[in-house]
């Protein structure tokens, strides 16, 4: 079975032996290698910067955080995570939910129930796991907290034998021992089979509370792929998940959702946010904290855990600071990844001396930002950063080279197909469409002149819009 | 951010409970006292709300309130919360409310019985059996379980988180009162046969066991949490639809001193007045509105409490270039409790983010950044 999101993020033995501790040693490249925080759990309070409203985003409150791709979700929910699990006392139980797609032929309230007892027997495979670490706890506990432990394993998890095996490395001898002896007992009643999710809710916290525990975080990140696949349902189930008000209510009980932001309109419009049952945030970051996430991450590639290198030490050059922050966009994930190709560059020319503006300059050459555009919102992007003033005519040309990436397009064809959008290309007077050249020729290269103004950083010197030279072709480079 | 708030001057977060439900100061800054007539008095109401307003507060504060206040004949209050019952628009019909309502109440007397175990003590044997068959047979849990718990817990505030966290009242009995309650209460079960009934003769059973046993002065039927439901949505007229079966027993339970206190959301006022004209008429209304000055002063009272008198006002942890804070959050919020109450949380968030979890001062910066964080919602 795939690992979960907090199975691979949070092995046990790294939350015992790893989480307060720092090194001082420089970790070297690896700090903007991959930059998806999936794989930075090693090191990652060590460089993480917190945004504007994390102190509002921790404790028990349900919250949702929407973030476009790269703006640090996913960093977001592990810190919160860390730290919870950090306390001493008190800290929450955290549930990795994800979520599978209910049937969407059923009504909202079906919908909503096959979603809660996902994330029950999620919670179920939890508290398995909190046993079978903490037996003491539970045989410490009075029996009712046991009695209720031991209803809600076999109420919400089919194959227990199944699930033990899954745990056996994760809990103690002991621990395993008592799971096998809840497991080969039928549980007393605790509640009906028609107990609502309050009900069921109200048991679970009270019960986790007494065994330790100061509640349940369910963590719900990774729906960028969701969206992309179907982003309509997972509006439908998100929406109608958020407008389960009992779902918000019981204090001991969070869910923590990580949305992409494209969801987040209707997402707002759920009742639950609306009564601001949960709390809303947007994840967006100032160039100030931009920065600071480069100075740590230089800092603790170079010198260490806890150090600051700024970009300005690594080259003399005003320009590759601008670069950075004009093709970092907003985006952490943007910043980071042009420092890291400062940083190769430092690194590669021998690492004890700024580059040089020659160096700079070769180095900014070599490493156009990404043309990348949004065809659902009709965006274009360089690296990170939104181009906002291309007209409407140049973004047509654009689109029909970026949507054929492969061929390489006379000036006849990105004339009649890209810009007049036609499906074909007239070639005789007598064509349906067909106009003679000098009469769009101009216009044409008035376009395609207005269209490098906006995308190239020199239009006498394209890395986008390159016409093969005697030929006549034209074809989109750097892009992706 | 609680030893923050505590070196500071502060018991306790002045903010941390944004729902009533979850708030056991409640009673501390309470206002709106003609309301609270209304909701008191022994003829059916209906108190008007926009989400956020207070109508889950005035609830609660009604319910405490008849358990807390002198003489012996009280009314008993049978807090209605329709999502503790329902996950779904399913109470179409009058016999869903009817078992609806006799779960709740079920689950109001045991939670009283707790809290006043006199009540149970002091019955005669026959009554202590009826209770005993009500409680068995309608609780989400077998009534033997509960009361192990208040034996294992030896402390009745185990009993509320799990039938009505809402329901804490004040001088809780002595442990060795509370186990005597659960004895008594073990041996009436203990005598008992199978007894289900029917919805209709359950809910009899139940207000002839408060009135007539335990001699209650009247019941407040208190229905509450009908904007919980996506299923419903913002659809008034479906809303009314749901709650004709119960709107429709108004007039005759009235007549057996079960007065129906209706706790709506003001969008559905039109609707109401529409499909139950003559309940309407009937019944006694009120709009729960705040004004800004009301809304400063229930921050400042928030604060007074949560200090212990200490101080009175946010003033007391702001930079000098903030003065009379409380107005101007009011100012940032729409004209709600419990936007204003999360607003103001988040300006101590944010206060004590910027000073890096070190101390506490809210600046003019701080106002900002919760501003930014917290979009205006309908």
């Amino acid at each position: 079975m795939t690992p979960t999101w907090i199975e691979m993020n949070f092995p046990i033995y790294w939350i015992n032996s790893n989480m307060s501790e720092t090194t001082q040693e420089p970790l070297g490249r690896q700090v903007f290698d991959r930059l998806r925080s999936e794989y930075e759990t090693g090191w990652l309070s060590n460089v993480y910067v917190k945004p504007s409203s994390y102190a509002a985003m921790s404790g028990m409150r349900s919250i949702v955080v929407f973030g476009a791709e790269g703006s640090g979700k996913t960093a977001l929910a592990l810190t919160l995570v860390q730290e919870a699990l950090q306390q001493d006392a008190a800290a929450p139980l955290v549930i990795d939910w994800q979520p599978a797609f209910p049937d969407l032929s059923q009504p909202q309230d079906a919908l909503v129930h096959a979603f809660f007892n996902q994330a029950m027997a999620a919670s179920a495979l939890a508290l398995c796991r909190h046993i079978g670490q903490a037996p003491d706890r539970l045989k410490a506990a009075p029996r009712w907290v046991q009695t209720t432990a031991a209803w809600f394993v076999h109420r919400y998890l089919v194959d227990l034998d199944y699930t033990l095996s899954r745990l056996e490395e994760e809990v103690t001898p002991e621990g395993m021992t008592l799971l096998e002896q809840i497991a080969g007992q039928a549980p007393a009643n605790v509640l009906s089979d028609q107990a609502t999710i309050a009900q069921l809710l109200a048991e679970l916290v009270r019960c986790l509370q007494r065994l330790g525990r100061g509640g349940v975080w369910v963590m719900i990140a990774g729906l960028d792929a969701w969206v992309q696949a179907n982003e309509s349902a997972t509006v439908r189930v998100f929406k109608a998940l958020l407008s389960t008000l009992a779902l918000f209510e019981e204090p001991g009980f969070s869910i923590k959702l990580f949305a992409p932001a494209q969801i987040k309109a209707p997402l707002l419009a759920s009742s639950g946010v609306m009564r601001r049952r949960l709390d809303d945030f947007v994840l967006d970051w100032s160039s100030v904290q931009l920065n600071e996430m480069v100075y740590r991450r230089l800092g603790a590639a170079l010198l260490g855990a806890g150090q600051h290198v700024s970009l300005q030490d690594l080259c003399l050059s005003p320009e590759t600071v601008q670069w950075v922050e004009k093709y970092g966009g907003n985006s952490p994930r943007g910043w980071l990844e042009l420092s890291g190709k400062v940083l190769d560059e430092f690194l590669s020319c021998g690492g004890q001396q700024p580059l040089t503006e020659e160096q700079c300059t070769a180095l900014l050459q070599r490493n156009p930002p990404r043309l990348r555009l949004d065809l659902t919102g009709d965006l274009v992007f360089l690296g990170y950063s939104p181009v906002t003033n291309i007209q409407p005519a140049a973004y047509r040309l654009l689109k029909y080279l970026y949507t054929h990436p492969s061929r390489r397009c006379t000036r006849q064809e990105l004339y009649y197909r890209g810009y007049r959008g036609l499906d074909h290309e007239p070639r005789h007077s007598t064509d349906a469409g067909y106009e003679v050249p000098a009469a769009w020729g101009g216009t044409l290269e008035t376009t395609l002149s207005r269209l490098r103004q906006a995308i190239e950083p020199d239009p006498d010197e394209p890395v986008y819009l390159v016409t093969e030279r005697g030929k006549g072709f034209l074809h989109l480079e750097n892009s992706w | 951010m609680d030893e923050i708030l505590a070196a500071a001057g502060f018991k306790r977060n002045p903010f941390k409970f944004r729902e009533s439900s979850g708030d056991p100061h409640l009673v501390d800054y309470i206002v709106n006292s003609e309301t609270f007539a209304l909701a008191w008095a022994d003829e059916p109401a209906l108190i008007l709300a926009a989400a956020g307003a207070g109508k889950t507060a005035m609830r609660i504060f009604t319910a405490r309130t008849c358990w807390t206040s002198l003489g012996r004949k009280h009314p008993f209050p049978l807090p209605y919360y329709l999502p503790q019952h329902f996950d779904g628009a399913t109470f179409f019909s009058r016999e869903a409310h009817l078992q609806a309502i006799v779960r709740a109440g079920a689950a109001s007397l045991l939670l009283g019985l707790a809290y006043r175990p006199e009540y149970l003590l002091n019955a005669a044997p026959e009554i202590r059996l009826q209770t005993a068959r009500l409680l068995a047979n309608h609780l989400p849990s077998p009534l033997r379980r509960y009361l192990e718990i208040l034996q294992e817990e030896q402390n009745v505030q185990a009993l509320p988180p799990l039938l009505d966290r809402a329901y804490v009242l004040p001088e809780p009995p002595s442990r060795a009162v509370l186990l005597e309650m659960c004895t008594v209460l073990g041996e009436a079960l203990a005598q008992l046969p199978s007894y289900p009934g029917s919805p209709g003769q359950a809910f009899t059973d139940l207000t002839t066991l408060l009135l007539d046993g335990y001699q209650f002065r009247s019941i407040l039927l208190l229905l509450d949490g009908v904007d919980g439901f996506a299923d419903l949505g913002q659809d008034a007229a479906l809303t009314c639809q749901a709650l004709a079966p119960v709107v429709e027993c108004i007039p005759a339970w009235t007549k057996e001193k079960v007065y129906f206190k209706g706790f709506l959301p003001l969008e559905m006022s039109a609707a109401f007045q529409a499909a139950f004209k003559d309940i309407w008429e009937l019944s006694n209304i009120r709009l729960i509105h705040w004004e800004p000055d009301e809304l400063a002063g229930m921050l400042r009272r928030r604060v007074a409490k949560a200090t212990g008198g200490n101080f009175g006002s946010l003033d007391a942890i702001s930079s000098p270039a903030l003065r009379d804070v409380e107005t101007q959050l009011v100012k940032e919020c729409p004209a709600l409790p419990r936007h204003v109450i999360i607003f103001a949380e988040r300006v101590l968030l944010a206060a004590y983010q910027r000073c890096e979890g070190h101390f506490i001062q809210i600046s003019p910066e701080d106002i900002e950044t919760a501003r930014k964080g917290f979009p205006p919602h309908s």
